[in-house]
């Protein structure tokens, strides 16, 4: 959901969702990812379920809310709520837990049954530092995302490796997105992507105006 | 005469309310939207409207200009003036040619064909003017959210209407058998320990906690303002991070959060929050939606739908597919582009169609429960259209390649749920009509009409 003001100086708002079963390692992620720049408009500011960030990519200017779900299995049924109207989507899973992977896959499914291709979507294995440990293959994985339309990347929250890249790069194919969509909607009529509700007050029709020199004739 | 004073320091916003005509159309939501405000980019930090002294032979006349801007507020005079500023459909090169000839401080608001966006052309003194331009313009900011606008709004619409509101939701609950089916589960949920719920590890508040958070809800019933109940339900967020937070000194995020929200909103105990989570989820400004208040109504709604089917939830663990289409509705409504919502939308009515051989179709709005059978909704057509042989009639679902006859045993409200519940859904018709003879398995009949077959609500989940 592109939202700005004119053109050329246009602000981007995007909504992430971060899926993943529980202990995969969401939380970390993002809060590695935002610690540095902790809103302190935010009543709940220092938690990680709810956190934003402004970017400049290529001089425009983004605005990031990053939502969290719950992971566990009892609150999946919950996921269309967090979900809807997200313009960006990270799939979390433990490289070192096949079951974590496989969650995956059904976020996966769901997404693109519930929002099609509108959604970027990212998949990360997390845990990278537990390299020995890993027990799903790279090539499974990559090969999967690809296969999903979808983008891999590993991090490690730990070592705060890949986490930055993942966030730009989602940010860039959001950008793509939306810029698509604009062009597909045709310019000009970027205006009424806005719902208006209810009571309305309307800027009134200029032609009232009065005449030529009429801004100051009154001296 | 008009002028007015710059100052370079930090922008300041002009809730210009231009030319306001109210085009009031009410819609049943109440929601509340207003056009726009006006705030300037750059360096103008106040606008001041006042008679001009500097006029040449300033005293010659006393004609009340001066004590006019004694007696108006400057947002009156800016609504009586604006025509005489507001100038949108002039030029670059015209506006410029005005303000020429006029003293420095005259200004006009225009749209500038070259930035695609209004701007406020000032005519500046020489000695101020930057670069030798006289004129220098300043783009407008529009915004489709003014806090103080829709606060304004809030007070003269909602403030009055916030009982109406409020019984209307409470009776609509009632009715239903919402009401009564969240009391029991909440009760139920109260007695559970935090774990059950999925609380892990973190510590939940103790009793007098919760009292103190059950004295934030109260005080936020009260409140009409839907930005306001939304900071007092933020409060009670960031009590319980708090407290999580106090006794273990780490971060939480959702996987801790919502188990140990929907714990704290079953100890509280409040049934009527529920109808305080869809006046806030109503009402709130889409714009605030996708921020921080929205993700935590958004929460506060998931633990409330999970203590709500807490029975259910033991066995299927899934939303109800009446609370997917109430979601899938709200979600309509407030998001989408749409128009007024139609009757058909609100979840206790069903539009159903009679189809007679010779006279095409009569469409009625029936009141139909959530739980009623097919076989209750055709007694009821058969009233309602008076129809003289029920025995030959039977409710079908419609769709535009389908008809399909329901079982006397399905409950349509749900089939209607199950079906606004996918992404996508085709349009589809309830329609009463004579049933086609009954030798419905000879395939004679095209693929496109009758296959005669009963729906249950489980096939159409794929």
């Amino acid at each position: 959901m592109a939202a700005g003001g004119g053109a050329g100086n246009k602000t981007y708002s995007f909504k992430v969702v971060l899926l993943g079963e529980g202990c995969v390692g969401k939380t970390s992620l993002v809060l590695r990812y935002c610690e540095n720049k902790f809103n302190d408009k935010h009543i709940t500011t220092l938690q990680a379920s709810f956190l934003t960030k402004k970017l400049n990519i290529t001089g425009k200017r983004v605005n990031l809310a990053i939502w969290d779900t719950a992971g566990q299995e009892r609150f999946h049924a919950l996921g269309p709520i967090y979900y809807r109207d997200s313009n960006g989507a990270i799939l979390v899973y433990d490289i070192t837990d096949e079951d974590s992977f496989q969650k995956v896959k059904n976020w996966v499914k769901e997404l693109r049954k519930m929002l099609g291709n509108e959604i970027c979507l990212c998949i990360v294995g997390n845990k990278v530092d537990l390299e020995k440990e890993r027990h799903v293959s790279v090539e499974e994985a990559e090969g999967y995302a690809e296969s999903v339309g979808a983008k891999h990347y590993h991090t490690s929250a730990k070592l705060n490796k890949g986490i930055e890249e993942l966030f730009l790069d989602l940010c860039k194919r959001m950008m793509e997105t939306a810029q698509a969509e604009e062009r597909a909607k045709g310019n000009g009529a970027s205006q009424s992507t806005a719902s208006r509700r209810g009571v309305q007050i309307v800027d009134d029709d200029p032609q009232a105006a009065t005449a030529a020199g009429g801004c100051c004739s009154s001296a | 005469m008009y002028s007015f004073t710059r100052r370079w320091r930090q922008c300041l916003i002009l809730s210009l309310s231009l030319s306001l005509s109210l085009s009031l159309s009410l819609s049943l939501s109440l929601s509340l939207s207003l056009s726009f405000s006006i705030r300037l980019e750059g360096e103008v930090s106040g606008v001041y409207l006042q008679s001009l002294t500097c006029a040449g032979a300033s005293g010659e006349r006393d004609s009340g200009y001066d004590s006019l801007r004694r007696r108006m507020s400057v947002l009156d005079r800016l609504r009586l003036t604006h025509p005489v500023w507001l100038l949108l459909t002039l030029s670059d090169a015209e506006a410029t040619r005005i303000l020429l000839q006029q003293p420095p401080g005259v200004f006009l608001v225009r749209k500038s064909s070259t930035l695609q966006r209004k701007v406020l052309s000032l005519r500046v003194s020489d000695d101020d003017a930057s670069g030798g331009a006289s004129v220098c313009d300043f783009p407008v900011r529009e915004s489709q959210y003014n806090t103080v606008l829709e606060k304004a709004m809030h007070k003269c619409v909602l403030k009055p209407l916030k009982g109406v509101v409020e019984v209307a939701l409470h009776d609509f609950q009632v009715s239903s058998g919402g009401w009564q089916q969240l009391r029991e589960n909440l009760a139920l949920a109260k007695t559970r320990r935090p774990q059950d719920l999925g609380v892990d590890g973190a510590v939940p508040p103790d009793p007098m906690a919760i009292e103190k958070i059950r004295h934030k809800f109260h005080n936020m019933r009260k409140m009409y303002s839907p930005d306001k109940k939304v900071s007092l339900l933020l409060r009670v967020c960031k009590l319980i991070y708090t407290i999580m937070q106090d006794n273990s000194g780490r971060m939480y995020g959702a996987d801790d959060f919502l188990p140990m929200l929907t714990y704290v909103l079953a100890q509280c105990d409040m049934p009527q929050l529920d109808t305080e989570i869809l006046y806030m989820m109503e009402l709130l400004d889409p714009s605030l939606l996708h921020g921080e208040g929205g993700y935590y109504l958004t929460s506060a709604y998931g633990a409330m739908a999970l203590i709500k089917n807490f029975q259910e939830e033991q066995a299927a663990r899934v939303l109800s597919s009446e609370a997917r289409d109430t979601l899938h509705q709200w979600h309509r409504r407030r998001t989408a582009q749409r128009t007024a919502p139609s009757v058909d939308d609100f979840q206790n009515y069903l539009r159903v169609a009679l189809q007679e051989a010779n006279s095409g179709c009569t469409a009625k709005t029936l009141l139909v429960h959530p739980y009623s059978t097919t076989e209750e909704v055709c007694s009821l057509c058969t009233y309602k259209f008076k129809v003289h042989d029920p025995e030959n009639h039977a409710l079908f679902l419609i769709t535009e390649a389908t008809s399909q006859q329901l079982a006397p045993d399905t409950h349509p409200q749900r089939i209607k749920a199950e079906i606004h519940s996918h992404p996508n859904s085709q349009p589809f018709h309830f329609v009463y009509r004579r049933v086609p003879n009954l030798n419905l398995c000879i395939p004679a009949i095209p693929a496109n009409q009758h296959n005669g077959n009963c729906l249950q609500p489980s096939q159409l989940d794929d």
